[in-house]
């Protein structure tokens, strides 16, 4: 018999004889509990047994879910929500959230937006702020903000407004951004 | 009250420079050049018009929150007819006798189509429907337009008191409060504070 073969069999004996000691601490586990008495049994076939005990679990998920994610109590006011929130950020389409996304990916617009969350502003007034592109330039940035929903422009008047989704934005994309800067300083 | 007696002339006018029919903070109504306009009378006096052919609707129905702005401004094209009560006076240097090719432009062969086109739009609003409109005050309008589904918008504007109430939303605004209801959400905003009922739920701006 080769040494290699040899080997082999000493793997084989050592993994049997783990194999016997767990099937006696099962068979431990199991006189144990059937020791334990039992108040009272109902046989409803396993598949019945199985929904029921689903539903209760889903309920019981439902019920701390709803408490956990549905009312916030916060400095600016109460929120209750029976939003999935959850469940809507895994259903976004990835192409749409990269177009979102994209609408953000530029320090001017990023600008623009941080202006507006101070109020409403007419476009010479954003122009004062960011002086160093042009009129033009500031108009396309404006448009691309206004497609992407981050920003509503009253028509009447002409101010631009920064819209929720907006704000949201802008606060997430600053909270990435220091994140980042975070996770990149060295230790 | 229902206005009962109100009475159209028989003869259609034109729009011969374009007449902003109505213009503040928040909306703005206008009638383009060579758009028919028929007068309503009501007490034997000129108190409004019926218009058809081309126009623009623009309303901010935009509240703005803490938490953001929410609604998008109302654009629409008025290629249907619609009808306005007050400020008649101010339009009449806008209008001139409308002949029938003037008619023809906007589709009708002759005056008594569009007349009896306009009789139906009257009959709809003054008849069937309480309003009012305050005929002395300069800046009372009440405006009515056909829309794509052969319903009513209505536009109703006093001072600084406004309401648009279309098949998809309704806009209210007085001074710094304003309310819109669009499909699925209310949003109530007054003073600053806010309140959005929404279908995923409900929210309370302090």
């Amino acid at each position: 018999m080769s040494e290699e073969l040899k080997d082999e069999m000493k793997k084989l004996k050592e993994e049997l004889a783990n194999m016997k000691e767990q099937l006696s601490e099962l068979s431990e586990m199991s006189d144990r509990l059937r020791k334990k008495p039992r108040l009272f049994h109902i046989d409803m076939g396993e598949k019945i047994h199985d929904y029921v005990g689903d539903i209760m679990e889903g309920v019981a998920e439902g019920i701390s879910g709803e408490l956990e994610r549905s009312v916030f109590i916060g400095p600016h006011g109460v929120r209750v929500s029976r939003g999935r929130r959850e469940e809507d950020v895994v259903k976004t389409d990835p192409a749409k959230a990269a177009s979102a996304m994209s609408a953000l990916g530029n320090e001017y617009r990023l600008r623009i937006l941080g202006e507006l969350m101070y109020g409403g502003r007419y476009i010479s007034e954003l122009q004062d702020k960011l002086s160093e592109i042009t009129a033009s330039t500031l108009s396309s940035h404006l448009d691309v903000l206004e497609k992407a929903g981050l920003v509503a422009q009253e028509k009447v008047r002409g101010r631009y407004l920064i819209t929720i989704p907006g704000r949201m934005a802008y606060k997430m994309a600053k909270k990435i951004a220091k994140f980042i800067e975070k996770e990149l300083e060295p230790e | 009250m229902k206005y009962l007696n109100y009475k159209l002339s028989n003869e259609p006018l034109k729009i011969i420079e374009d007449a902003t029919l109505l213009k503040n903070e928040r909306c703005i109504v206008d009638a383009l050049e060579g758009s028919l306009a028929l007068p309503i009378l009501i007490d034997e006096k000129v108190q409004g018009y019926v218009f058809h052919g081309t126009g623009k609707l623009v309303v901010d129905s935009i509240i703005e929150t803490t938490k953001g702005a929410v609604g998008k401004p109302t654009i629409k094209d008025l290629k249907h007819p619609f009808m306005m009560l007050g400020g008649a006076e101010e339009i009449k240097d806008n209008l001139g006798n409308a002949d029938t090719s003037d008619l023809q432009n906007v589709g009708y062969e002759r005056a008594d189509a569009f007349i009896e086109h306009a009789e139906e739009l009257c009959g709809r609003l003054l008849k069937e429907k309480h309003c009012h409109v305050d005929f002395n005050g300069k800046d009372s309008r009440l405006f009515a337009f056909l829309n794509e589904e052969d319903k009513l918008d209505i536009l109703i504007s006093k001072n600084d008191k406004l309401v648009y109430k279309s098949e998809k939303k309704v806009y209210i605004s007085k001074g710094n409060k304003s309310v819109l209801q669009r499909p699925g959400e209310i949003i109530v905003s007054r003073k600053g504070k806010t309140v959005i009922i929404a279908n995923n739920g409900i929210l309370i701006e302090k």
